[in-house]
């Protein structure tokens, strides 16, 4: 007996082999692209890429060539999105010096006017750099001429790691007394903080270490919430808890600060206003 | 007959299978997403590496600095500065910048020497 069942099984075959082929093809063997721009990379990519653009900032000061790095993400709002990382690593106590940088980027993005002291460079810089060509074997130099006095050129002697001072001078004070804002009565007890320099303007980026009297240290950053200033910070108040803050890394500390009573509320307990205390440098 | 037929299911899943990877490949468009540092086009990855080299001018970390080089060549960390250089000049890096990139370059040449020559030479006993 023949059994005639034509050729339908190479049919089947074909179509099982394409499914699994394009399953194949968005899965587990998806395409690798090359020459991509820093729109297209992952989400932690682009976070190690503005963790990057916003060290390089600290290091050469350059605010325009910093917003046109962050601006290659094509983010909606750059300055947003890198305030939320800079918070979220403070939060998760992440790298400290990460965040200040971010908080000055975020500062620099909001502010295009706003200026910062590049960190000093711990490489000795070289009079004049003349590049060379590119050899016919692919590998390259750049030849460095020496400086006049003709002293060696530069030794990588390890150096202790530089804590970057953005902001360089004499250290914040507290200016005047502590503002009690009643009225209106906010949503929320606020320590609220603005730090200037010597001549007004507001800083982003300063390190603010909080403390309360029965423990804990928590630091946080100045530029957080440009939209307020570049040089405010704020930190929410515990009722009844007295707090210790500094500004900086050797500012006073000043103590004794906690959420002022503003009266009772509707229901007749007690409610709390904020705090504003301005630090300058003198 | 049984034999054949098999063999002929085979071949056709075969055919489906390359299909389904061609059409999967190249014809089916999806936005570039999730790339990673290392897919980044030259040009891009020669200006990461001069934010490295930036970052090491001040901090002199050069495990750090070797760390992030990684990030877009990770077997050949020194390769990427050497890209860079090359494509610094092409794109007219001031001397600054060059000079940036090339300070980052001896100091990573010098480290992986200083790893190298720190390794233990492994004696085989007779």
């Amino acid at each position: 007996m023949n059994e005639k069942r034509g050729s339908w099984y190479l049919l089947t075959g074909l179509i099982i082999g394409l499914i699994i082929g394009l399953i194949l093809s968005a899965t587990a063997l998806p395409v690798q692209y090359i020459n991509t721009d820093p729109s297209t990379l992952s989400d932690d990519a682009k976070a190690a890429y503005r963790i990057m653009v916003a060290q390089a900032y600290l290091a050469e000061g350059d605010g325009g060539r910093a917003r046109a790095r962050l601006a290659l993400l094509q983010e909606v709002n750059p300055a947003e999105v890198v305030i939320a990382q800079a918070q979220s690593m403070l939060a998760e106590s992440g790298n400290d010096a990460s965040a200040r940088a971010l908080a000055l980027l975020a500062a620099a993005v909001s502010e295009p006017s706003l200026s910062i002291t590049p960190l000093p460079m711990l490489t000795p810089m070289a009079a004049e750099v003349i590049p060379a060509t590119p050899a016919a074997s692919g590998t390259s130099s750049a030849e460095i001429t020496q400086g006049p006095t003709g002293t060696p050129g530069a030794t990588n002697t390890p150096r202790p790691t530089a804590t970057p001072q953005p902001t360089l001078g004499s250290p914040y004070v507290m200016s005047g007394e502590p503002e009690t804002i009643c009225d209106p009565l906010p949503a929320v007890s606020l320590l609220q903080i603005i730090v200037l320099d010597a001549s007004g303007q507001a800083v982003p980026g300063v390190r603010v270490e909080i403390s309360q009297a029965s423990g804990g240290i928590e630091t946080f950053y100045t530029g957080l919430y440009p939209e307020v200033s570049p040089g405010y910070a704020d930190y929410l108040f515990l009722p009844d808890a007295v707090y210790t803050i500094r500004i900086g890394e050797s500012g006073q500390p000043v103590t004794g600060l906690s959420a002022p009573l503003c009266g009772n509320d509707a229901e007749n307990k007690p409610a709390y206003g904020s705090l504003r205390v301005i630090f300058t440098q003198p | 007959m049984q034999n054949k037929r098999q063999i002929g299911f085979m071949i056709a899943i075969l055919i489906g299978l390359a299909a389904g990877l061609v059409i999967g490949w190249l014809l089916i468009k999806t936005p570039i997403r999730n790339a990673s540092l290392s897919s980044l086009r030259g040009d891009y990855q020669a200006d990461y590496v001069l934010m490295v080299a930036e970052k090491f001018a001040v901090d002199q970390d050069i495990l750090t600095a070797t760390a992030l080089l990684r990030d877009i060549a990770s077997s050949d960390p020194a390769a990427s500065i050497k890209n860079a250089l090359i494509l610094g000049q092409q794109l007219g890096y001031s001397p600054r910048e060059l000079q940036l990139i090339t300070l980052l370059e001896t100091a990573v040449g010098a480290s992986s020497s200083n790893l190298i020559s720190a390794t233990p030479s492994v004696e085989v006993a007779p």
